[in-house]
């Protein structure tokens, strides 16, 4: 009989690659992140982490290397299973991506209606609510999207990737143009959500502070590929240039 | 040496600049035809989201109404207008309800009404989805595991098919008013009578190939429309080409089903 245990890494990427054309993001990049832990992603701007991210969330294929999430081997061939192992993928954008034909209710909502899961409409609405509740937006929840400004459509994004309880979060600058204490606040959010869920959250940010106060783990991204995984007291302490660039000092 | 070189340069500038239209012809009508079969496979299967399809109903039919209509009117009153002199010359009042039911019913009207459709729907479409595209919100879809062309390509193509048959009979019978109203006012022929002419020319058949043609144009209106919007690069710019690329395939498309159904019909 298979064993039902929770695999050590919800997510191993082995020397994968990914080009656009003739110029590729990364090259032979591996990555491993432990199940049920906080994982920070960091780099410079331009350096490749949303579409590492969208490769890891399956949205991007690979042009070559291996790719497991949840222990089971990502093939673009197998849609059902791609389709299942998306399913249990939550992922706010960078640029949002929040559809502009509903409102913040409809969006928060909308993987919970569109997964078929049956889920009954009073729990789908006492999910989105309490999601809404947490991100401070309950007030806004009929809100038509051009009614909000841009932070509060970032939080918007943020409860969206959270609602549907998925087993792996990727979070693409979730404080991105948000004022200190709102970032915070989302921080928070992301610390109690996780230790309710115990789900795997991926967040890339040039937050470090808010990194720091909710990672178990940072991971580096730099020249095409991952130059440094450990825990957030390891990128302090090391002498790796880039991480002393992002670590090295402490507010 | 050099001059060979420069000459195989040219050859080869030459060779691309023919061929390069025939490739991206190509590549457009294969898209579109991976798209047609895509959309099918999911209607066969039923797998449609009926919410967003209501949704699309309202949206291309109520709010097409108002353009169809008098894009009708006017098309009716200029098949009157045409035949006035004729009209006049020979006398011949008791055939003009015939001339502007054959030629409103079978060509004018459906074609009129299907570029008007494309105009308005198509493009507005194209650019819905190519402003989806580039704002990340298809692979937001993708990332939910929901298949984009389910959710968005199939309601919209089920929707244009069918508006655009039930907007070609209300056109139809909008554009005959047209002419009845042109032919009393240029003409002075009886209402009655222009009617009378109408039915007397048995135009079940013309009438027919019309929504047969609504049913075709709404089709392919669908199918480039979904097609460009889906292919989208780029920014604000991307989105703006994808729709001018959108109208003029829709209406070279429209053109040339016309001809197909027809060729088919007779």
């Amino acid at each position: 009989m298979p064993s039902q245990e929770k695999p050590v890494f919800a997510i191993e990427a082995i020397n994968i690659t990914k080009c656009f054309a003739d110029f590729c993001v990364f090259k032979n990049l591996t990555l491993r992140l432990e199940a049920s832990k906080v994982h920070g992603l960091v780099g410079v701007s331009s350096c490749g982490k949303s579409t590492l991210l969208k490769v890891l969330a399956t949205i991007y294929p690979f042009d070559s290397g291996k790719l497991q999430l949840l222990g089971q081997e990502v093939d673009f061939k197998n849609l059902p299973l791609l389709r299942l192992l998306r399913s249990k993928i939550g992922f706010q954008f960078q640029g949002l991506a929040l559809f502009d034909f509903l409102d913040v209710y409809e969006n928060v909502g909308f993987p919970l209606m569109m997964k078929g899961s049956n889920m009954p409409s009073h729990e789908v609405d006492a999910r989105v609510m309490a999601i809404l509740e947490a991100v401070g937006l309950k007030d806004y929840m009929n809100a038509p999207l051009t009614a909000l400004s841009g932070g509060m459509q970032r939080r918007v994004a943020v409860a969206r990737a959270m609602v549907g309880s998925p087993d792996i979060c990727f979070l693409d600058e979730p404080t991105s143009g948000l004022d200190p204490v709102t970032s915070a606040r989302i921080f928070e959010l992301i610390a109690r959500w996780h230790a309710e869920t115990k789900a795997t959250v991926v967040i890339a940010s040039q937050d470090v502070d808010g990194l720091r106060r909710v990672c178990d783990n940072v991971h580096i991204m730099a020249n095409k590929t991952i130059v440094f995984s450990g825990s957030v007291a390891d990128a302090q302490r090391t002498d790796l240039s880039e991480a002393k660039a992002f670590f090295g000092t402490t507010l | 040496m050099l001059s060979e070189r420069i000459k195989n340069t040219l050859l080869l500038e030459v060779a691309g600049g023919i061929g390069r239209p025939f490739v991206s012809a190509a590549q457009i009508v294969g898209g579109m035809t991976l798209l047609q079969l895509r959309v099918l496979r999911a209607m066969l299967t039923a797998d449609i989201d009926y919410d967003e399809t209501l949704r699309q109903f309202y949206k291309v039919g109520v709010k097409s109404l108002a353009v169809v209509v008098s894009t009708a009117i006017l098309s009716g009153a200029i098949m009157v207008i045409q035949g006035e002199h004729y009209v006049r010359s020979t006398g011949a009042t008791s055939l003009v309800g015939w001339a502007a039911g054959t030629g409103v019913l079978a060509e004018v009207g459906p074609l009129l009404i299907g570029l008007m459709f494309s105009g308005r729907v198509g493009a507005n479409n194209t650019a819905e989805l190519g402003s989806m595209v580039v704002t990340d919100q298809l692979n937001a879809l993708r990332a939910l595991g929901i298949d984009p062309v389910k959710y968005l390509v199939v309601p919209r193509f089920l929707t244009m098919i069918v508006m655009l048959v039930l907007l070609t009979g209300v056109g139809d019978l909008f554009a005959l008013m047209g002419g009845a109203l042109t032919s009393h006012l240029l003409l002075q022929i009886d209402f009655r009578m222009f009617w009378q002419s109408v039915l007397d020319s048995h135009l079940l058949s013309e009438f027919i190939m019309g929504l047969c043609k609504g049913f075709a144009f709404g089709g392919a209106i669908a199918i480039v429309s979904c097609h460009f919007g889906l292919s989208t690069k780029g920014g604000a710019r991307g989105v703006g080409m994808a729709v001018n690329d959108s109208v003029v395939t829709s209406a070279i498309a429209i053109f040339a089903v016309n001809i197909l159904v027809v060729v088919l019909w007779y």
